[in-house]
């Protein structure tokens, strides 16, 4: 059974990719120039600038002219690109192997296209035709509206495509005993021949696909250059013939260059909502969450600013995100003002975890993410979690692990202790960072305590315990000696001399 | 009374909403007591008087529980902090109120949660917890000799003030976490060091009682003073008695407590329990 190649294609790709920047702009009249200047082109013009009379190749001057209250934007490769990578990211949601086919630079350079693997759809879709309109509606979602068609090769499904374009419906499901009568009428412009080639069919009197499967191949290449059986293949219905893969990384990535430089936190929010709202949904299409941004500001002056911004578990949860984002960079704001927003992301699968109808369910995985990450938001990075004694005598014996409770169908590797443990302490309340105390002592042992958590004669005294280490690390190293007081106020308190720098601290009170 | 036979008892008066008003009566004037009290008792089998409304809350029987693993303490607060309750634990430095929200959390996330005072349906999976630190004094080494499995506890080392209200709150809103504490007792930061530290505004204390009610979640607060006021359903005084120091060269051993129950719904105010915590706890049950 010969493959089933679907492909996307969106005919005014730069005019889309500005649409999902700047939604505003949707219903005005807009063109994208090539560049700056009044005698830039015009690569894509809106529906309403075509409307009067905007039309692409127009110099800026000219569609200014047809068009007073035009806006003209500039062609930005970083939304270009964001555009591309979000067709992909459509077709991988509706199928397993997809390739993003590159940027043309012919006739077609503003249209963007991919092409999915549409074999065995109908176990998925009731017919071709549905899947097309699947894939179409999805594009359209976001906010990328084209055309599909679908045939036996990519080549023959990008004619189709391109066909279609002329008017009627924008989906176009070829069978393959159909697509040579399909192929034979269509023009060769449809195929992009290069300059010289398309001069010498012309000369000859070749127009259509007909035309040129009916020329002699003997002597052809030597005629007209490599380039015509090259055609002459496309024109059979033959593409590449390499699969279409699977996509290896799943790093995706929104950009934007800013027209004028933001150097205050509020305005920037607005562009970041419109980044992070757009990876988002291109994370979903994906069906994976985020479990880190990297975000890279292109600074006024040439400077460059790059931080990564973790999450204490994925999410897609916009308002997380914006309020992660937004408090890095009011942490530690760049120092400068910005002018181009990079935001990258790997997509991770989203928490999962297996329910057991006998124990009582835990919180939902992806509801739990979101709040981890937006307590994670609200304490600053690092400051949520699981907590952790770790095996060393260190003051600062504890961590914060990843908060990742056992769950019923998990096999549990804690050991129960057949002895019975010794009782513990009453619980220390630990004072970080720890109080500084004047201490009077008599006989080597403390017998006064002044200090802003407890103050009075001692009534009872246990220690001295020393604890050292680290003495190989200047930095690092510590003597502590600890004592447990009672203290004529009422409270027990854990006070320690430190060797180190001299001074009693009060580390914890037993409460 | 109206002659003709009565209507039925669920079904809806036949109020004439369009008719015209009858003569002598302006149109749209406020109807008259007597039309109000025709229409009560028409509809008095469909609705229910003001005080039944509490009795929508789950009676106090049925509600799970989160035992302290400390029988005298159970018993004065009738099997533990109950569900979808705000309660409250105060006192002085070295009263036992971390011990006591350790033993809470060593009881929750090992399995002890009991329903209604009976065995609980697991009857050996611990639950999880949620602590909110905002004066940072969680110290998980002393949590773990209490028997409490970390693995269990999300520890959020939220700054004080605000944020810590709208961390727990946060907490609140999210299904399946049974035991959430905000401790506000004073720590190391200089705001949350001292007992007059902002206070917080009874609306945010109504609004996470109200949290709690709807996801069915014990909210217990620590504090150095009473602080949601009447929005706190359960409040345990714990008042420092004395600390045990045994053995030569002496070793603290425990800390003598006394719990005043100051409010809870079945009553029983004033009652009171002398606890002693740290080497008397209950072992918790083993897990499996």
């Amino acid at each position: 059974m010969p493959p089933r190649i679907a492909c996307l294609l969106i005919p005014d790709l730069p005019l889309r990719a500005e649409l999902r920047a700047h939604p505003e702009f949707a219903d005005a009249p807009l063109v994208v120039a090539s560049g700056t200047g009044q005698r830039a082109d015009v690569i894509a013009a809106s529906p309403a600038a075509q409307a009067a009379g905007v039309r692409t190749a127009h110099s800026v001057a000219q569609a200014r002219a047809a068009c007073p209250g035009l806006r003209v934007r500039i062609a930005s490769p970083a939304l270009d690109r964001a555009a591309r990578a979000t067709l992909l990211d459509i077709a991988l949601s509706l199928s397993p192997r997809a390739e993003s086919a590159p940027r043309t630079s012919g006739l077609f350079f503003a249209e963007g296209h991919v092409f999915l693997d549409a074999s065995g759809i109908e176990n998925l879709f009731s017919s071709e035709q549905a899947f097309a309109s699947a894939l179409l509606a999805r594009a359209e979602r976001q906010g990328l509206p084209g055309r599909v068609a679908i045939a036996s090769s990519r080549s023959t499904a990008l004619l189709a495509a391109r066909q279609r374009m002329s008017g009627g419906s924008p989906l176009h499901c070829l069978s393959p005993e159909a697509e040579s009568a399909f192929l034979a009428p269509l023009s060769l412009d449809l195929f992009d021949p290069d300059d010289r080639l398309a001069q010498a069919l012309t000369r000859l009197g070749v127009h259509t696909v007909r035309d040129l499967l009916r020329l002699p191949r003997r002597g052809l290449a030597q005629r007209l250059g490599p380039g015509a059986l090259a055609l002459i293949a496309r024109a059979q219905g033959e593409g590449p013939s390499s699969a279409l893969a699977e996509p290896t990384s799943h790093r995706l990535e929104e950009a934007m260059n800013l027209e004028t430089a933001i150097d205050h936190l509020e305005p920037l929010g607005f562009v970041l909502r419109g980044l992070i709202s757009r990876l988002c949904e291109r994370l979903a299409l994906r069906g994976l969450a985020c479990e880190a941004l990297d975000l890279r500001l292109g600074l006024e002056g040439g400077g460059r600013d790059a931080r990564r911004i973790g999450l204490a578990a994925p999410t897609l949860d916009l308002r997380v995100l914006l309020r992660v984002t937004t408090l890095a960079l009011s942490e530690h704001p760049p120092h400068a003002a910005i002018e181009h927003i990079a935001l990258e992301s790997e997509g991770v699968p989203g928490r999962t975890d297996q329910l057991d109808l006998f124990f009582p369910s835990g919180p939902d995985p992806a509801a739990l993410g979101r709040t981890l990450s937006e307590l994670e938001a609200l304490c600053g990075e690092g400051r949520v979690g699981a907590p952790e004694v770790l095996d060393h005598t260190h003051p600062r014996n504890f961590g914060l692990g990843p908060f990742e409770p056992p769950t019923g169908l998990r096999t549990e590797n804690k050991q129960v202790s057949s002895t019975t443990p010794p009782p513990p302490l009453p619980a220390l309340r630990a004072l970080r960072p720890p109080l500084r105390a004047e201490v009077r002592v008599t006989g080597g042992k403390p017998s006064f305590v002044r200090s802003a958590a407890a103050q009075g004669d001692v009534v009872t005294v246990a220690g001295p315990w020393r604890t050292t280490g680290y003495w190989w690390s200047e930095e690092e190293r510590f003597a502590l000696d600890h004592f447990d007081l009672q203290i004529s106020d009422g409270s027990v308190i854990r006070l320690c001399y430190d060797w180190v720098k001299r001074t009693w601290q009060i580390d914890g009170i037993y409460d | 009374m109206p002659a003709g036979p009565l209507p039925a008892r669920n079904a809806l008066p036949e109020v004439p909403i369009a008719s015209p008003p009858p003569p002598g009566v302006r149109p749209g004037a406020r109807p008259s007591r007597e039309r109000i009290s025709a229409l009560l008792g028409d509809l008095s089998g469909q609705l229910q008087p003001g005080h039944t409304l509490q009795g929508t809350r789950e009676p106090e029987a049925d509600r799970r529980r989160h035992p302290s693993g400390l029988d005298a303490i159970d018993e004065l607060l009738g099997g533990g902090f109950a569900r979808g309750d705000l309660g409250e634990i105060t006192g002085p430095a070295s009263s036992g109120r971390t011990s006591l929200l350790f033993a809470l959390l060593a009881s929750t996330t090992t399995g002890g949660v009991e329903n209604g005072g009976g065995q609980s349906p697991d009857g050996r999976r611990g639950e999880l917890a949620a602590v909110v630190d905002p004066g940072d004094a969680f110290d998980p080494g002393s949590a773990q000799a209490a028997g409490v499995d970390l693995r269990r506890v999300l520890w959020a080392r939220v700054g004080p003030g605000r944020d810590a209200l709208r961390c727990t709150e946060r907490l609140l809103e999210t299904e399946g976490l049974p035991f959430v504490i905000l401790d506000l007792a004073p720590g190391a930061a200089p705001s949350a060091r001292s007992p007059g530290e902002p206070e917080i505004p009874a609306s945010a204390w109504t609004r996470l009682a109200r949290r709690a009610a709807a996801t069915r979640t014990a909210l217990v607060v620590l504090s150095h003073q009473r602080r949601a006021g009447s929005e706190a359903r359960i409040v345990l005084e714990l008042q420092p008695a004395r600390a045990h120091f045994s053995g030569c060269p002496p070793l603290l051993e425990k800390i003598e407590t006394r719990a005043v129950l100051v409010r809870h719904p079945n009553g029983g105010h004033g009652r009171s329990a002398l606890v002693q915590l740290g080497g008397s706890f209950r072992a918790p049950p083993p897990p499996g």
